[in-house]
């Protein structure tokens, strides 16, 4: 079986506060991830799952710790788009169109004429044909996310990081944008490492569940997921499902209760 | 250690871009020009304003008299735009039959408007309110209307549930909410009277700020003429940062209204 | 069909046409204090017709658009510098903040002083004025800048040129309109305050002269000109700010 396409060793980060110890957000994370693998991460408010994900794809140096892809070490930001990031607000550019905004990645990288096929074979594939020359703000919150999502995608990265994308729609679109990932990563098998507060939202999607501790955060405990795929919303009522989601929540409410307790949330 | 040196290196960028342009300045002056009809030191300003201001105390009469008319037009201003916005803003037809006047006045440069008001009223003390006036009179209607429309929009709903009447829905409720906002206005309207003041002067004047300057400027007397124009600068910034302790003092729980 | 605001606008404009002709004819002997609408637009043609009005109006407008042109080149790019780099906005801030808070009126007679009478001082007067103004915006809109749109730049690993024109210049954009347009009003009045000051051509000019010959038709004649202008200026701005920021609500006025 081939090594893990990316291993995080030791990873910490902390950030100096003015003459008093510094401020640890995540200590010691070791993390590995196999190719096509789809990890979810979850864990008690404040835990710095955020923050790992931003280190990871270089978008802040890490303190200490190092990150492996393919067995070779990653040193500063790499340049080659090997990670695509899927933002908590969909962090769409007001002043481009739906293309354009999927496009900003490919510029610069192909030629006109590619760029634009790919990016709108992937507006194409998170259901969004049609609607190429629409601004952001004529789109609603659901269709705001899959344009998130293609514009990440259009780079075709190995890896996709997503920081909690779903966390600001309401329950019903949450819930089929859910499926849509689902989808849409049966589609495309990419390696997925998708941060969330929602047990059942990792549990529906991943192949396995990371818990986070409490701050400094690291790495608790993890879970397989033991269902079939291709999955469907059926599996919420499968009795595995519910057991895991049970022993994930009574680990979360422990990391919880260690921080100070719901109140402090 | 090293960061703190860094830090007081950063603080003093300022003081010393300051000091630095007075000293360039000064050297520009007295070695460069050296003609005191076109530039003078920074020192023979400074020491023209002690002289006015201690010595043969010439400049309160001046000071004086734009004060009162400047205050004058800034109440003006308020007794008539404050209501005229909220009019605006309650009713509909009112906002458009008045709209197309108000834009045209808004947009003209108000300079335009000095002669003929002179025309009107000569030139005393009405005519100069007038002019002051009309500068300020814009920003306060303006936002005491958007004041208004946002503030109806937002607790109409809620004094309907409560059974108020109109009258007190609108001392309760509306007025007091758009107090923060009628104060917004104010402070945009300071600069905009001041400049109404040095308008006003210029056309017809024996004393006052405006009249200093361009007295000043006619008769080519640099040191007066920088005097004149600090004091201007002097009383718009601490008019504007008055109201902005005051809009905090009435509506701390409310930032940044501002329509420009 | 025309929209209910603005059938009750134009009915407003004419009624208040028409009650000023018929008071001004019933009610005044003379035209001096209030010449009736009919006899400002005979002084308009007439104007026109001899030319007057072409000379003064291309002066006002030559120095206002050589002004403003310049002005937002040095504006943006300074204000971009200022916004991108604190040590220069600590250096700059201190001279840009005491130039805007002098009123506009103030400075003038310094500028007739150091560039004379001619079209230079009136080039300078709107230039200073609308520098300042998108300086500061555009300083504004650089520093304001959503920080989840620089991790995106980030993540995408945009270069830095890219970085700038396509992430954070357009993002500033709708700032850098609102100070040419706060730019534009006090420009406006600048450059009619210098040429009412000193001057042989422009419609501050004209306004002088009218005003000291005590020729009231041209006097309006110039103030419904200048509104004219006033107007057109501010309502080009907006449809500008509209259509380059549709996604933001512009004010009314």
């Amino acid at each position: 079986m081939a090594g893990p396409v990316l291993e995080l060793r030791n990873l910490t980060k902390q950030v100096p506060v003015g003459g008093q110890e510094p401020f640890v957000i995540f200590n010691n994370v070791n993390l590995s991830v196999k190719e096509g693998e789809f990890v979810s991460i979850v864990g008690p408010s404040g835990c710095g799952k955020t923050t790992l994900l931003r280190v990871v794809n270089g978008l802040m140096p890490p303190s200490s710790g190092q990150i492996f892809l393919d067995g070779k070490e990653l040193t500063g930001a790499d340049n080659d788009l090997v990670m695509g990031f899927v933002f908590q607000g969909a962090s769409l550019l007001p002043w481009r169109t739906s293309l354009k905004n999927v496009l900003l990645g490919l510029e610069g990288r192909k030629s006109a004429k590619e760029a634009e096929e790919a990016a709108r074979h992937y507006l194409n594939l998170v259901g969004l044909s049609g609607f190429e020359n629409h601004y952001p703000h004529q789109l609603s919150g659901g269709m705001q996310q899959r344009i998130n999502l293609a514009r990440a995608l259009a780079v075709n990265p190995r890896i996709l990081l997503m920081d909690e994308p779903f966390a600001a729609l309401d329950a019903q679109t949450r819930t089929f944008m859910q499926l849509e990932l689902l989808r849409i990563w049966w589609q495309t098998k990419k390696t997925v490492i998708f941060i969330t507060h929602m047990i059942s939202e990792a549990i529906l999607l991943s192949d396995r569940v990371i818990v986070f501790s409490h701050r400094p955060g690291r790495v608790r405990s993890e879970f397989p997921v033991p269902l079939a795929r291709p999955r469907s919303l059926d599996i919420k009522s499968d009795h595995r499902f519910v057991e895991l989601e049970n022993v994930v929540w009574k680990q979360i409410e422990e990391e919880v209760k260690a921080a100070g307790g719901f109140a402090r949330l | 250690m090293q960061a703190s040196y860094k830090n007081i290196a950063w603080t003093m960028l300022k003081p010393i871009s300051i000091f630095s342009g007075l000293v360039l300045w000064h050297a520009l002056a007295t070695h460069v020009v050296n003609d005191a009809t076109l530039l003078v030191s920074p020192l023979v300003v400074i020491a023209k304003a002690y002289e006015m201001l201690f010595v043969t105390a010439d400049l309160y009469p001046h000071l004086y008299a734009s004060s009162w008319i400047f205050l004058q037009g800034m109440v003006l201003a308020t007794v008539v735009g404050v209501p005229i916005g909220f009019l605006m803003a309650l009713s509909p037809a009112v906002r458009d039959y008045v709209n197309p006047w108000m834009t045209a006045l808004y947009t003209t440069p108000r300079i335009a408007f000095a002669p003929v008001i002179l025309l009107w009223l000569g030139i005393d003390l009405a005519a100069k309110v007038i002019i002051v006036f009309l500068g300020c009179v814009f920003p306060i209607l303006i936002n005491s209307f958007y004041g208004m429309r946002v503030v109806s929009r937002e607790f109409v709903e809620v004094g309907r549930s409560f059974r108020l009447s109109r009258g007190s829905l609108f001392m309760k409720i509306l007025l007091p909410a758009s107090v923060p906002f009628i104060l917004a206005g104010l402070r945009l309207a300071v600069g905009r009277g001041l400049t109404g003041v040095a308008i006003a002067e210029w056309f017809g004047a024996t004393e006052g700020l405006g009249y200093l300057i361009f007295f000043a400027g006619q008769t080519l007397n640099l040191p007066i003429l920088f005097v004149g124009v600090a004091v201007f600068a002097i009383l718009g910034i601490l008019g504007f940062q008055l109201l902005r302790v005051i809009e905090d003092l009435a509506s701390p729980w409310r930032k940044e209204l501002l329509v420009k | 069909m025309l929209s209910k605001e603005l059938r009750r606008g134009l009915v407003s404009i004419f009624a208040g046409l028409a009650l000023w002709e018929i008071l001004t004819r019933l009610l005044l002997e003379n035209e001096l204090l209030i010449p009736p609408p009919s006899s400002v637009l005979r002084t308009l043609w007439e104007l026109g017709a001899t030319g007057q009005l072409n000379k003064h109006l291309l002066a006002t407008l030559f120095e206002f658009v050589c002004g403003f042109s310049t002005a937002c080149v040095v504006g943006i790019l300074f204000g971009y510098f200022m916004g991108r780099y604190k040590w220069f906005d600590d250096v700059m801030d201190p001279w840009i903040a005491t130039l805007y808070s002098i009123p506009v009126v103030a400075f003038v007679p310094f500028i007739i002083i150091w560039f004379g009478i001619g079209m230079v001082s009136k080039v300078i007067v709107v230039f200073k004025i609308t520098a300042v103004a998108i300086m500061l915006n555009t300083a504004a809109g650089i520093k304001n800048i959503d920080p989840t749109w620089l991790e995106l730049s980030k993540s995408l690993r945009l270069n830095p040129r890219q970085n700038t024109f396509k992430i954070r210049l357009p993002a500033a954009l709708p700032y850098i309109v609102t100070g040419m347009r706060l730019g534009v009003g006090r420009a406006m009045l600048g450059v009619i305050v210098a040429e009412l000051m000193a001057a042989n051509a422009g419609l501050g000019y004209l306004l002088r002269d009218a005003s000291e010959t005590w020729d009231s038709p041209k006097l309006f004649v110039t103030v419904l000109l200048l509104a004219g202008m006033g107007m057109g200026s501010f309502t080009l701005i907006k449809k500008a700010e509209q259509k380059l920021a549709p996604w933001r609500e512009t004010a009314e006025w």
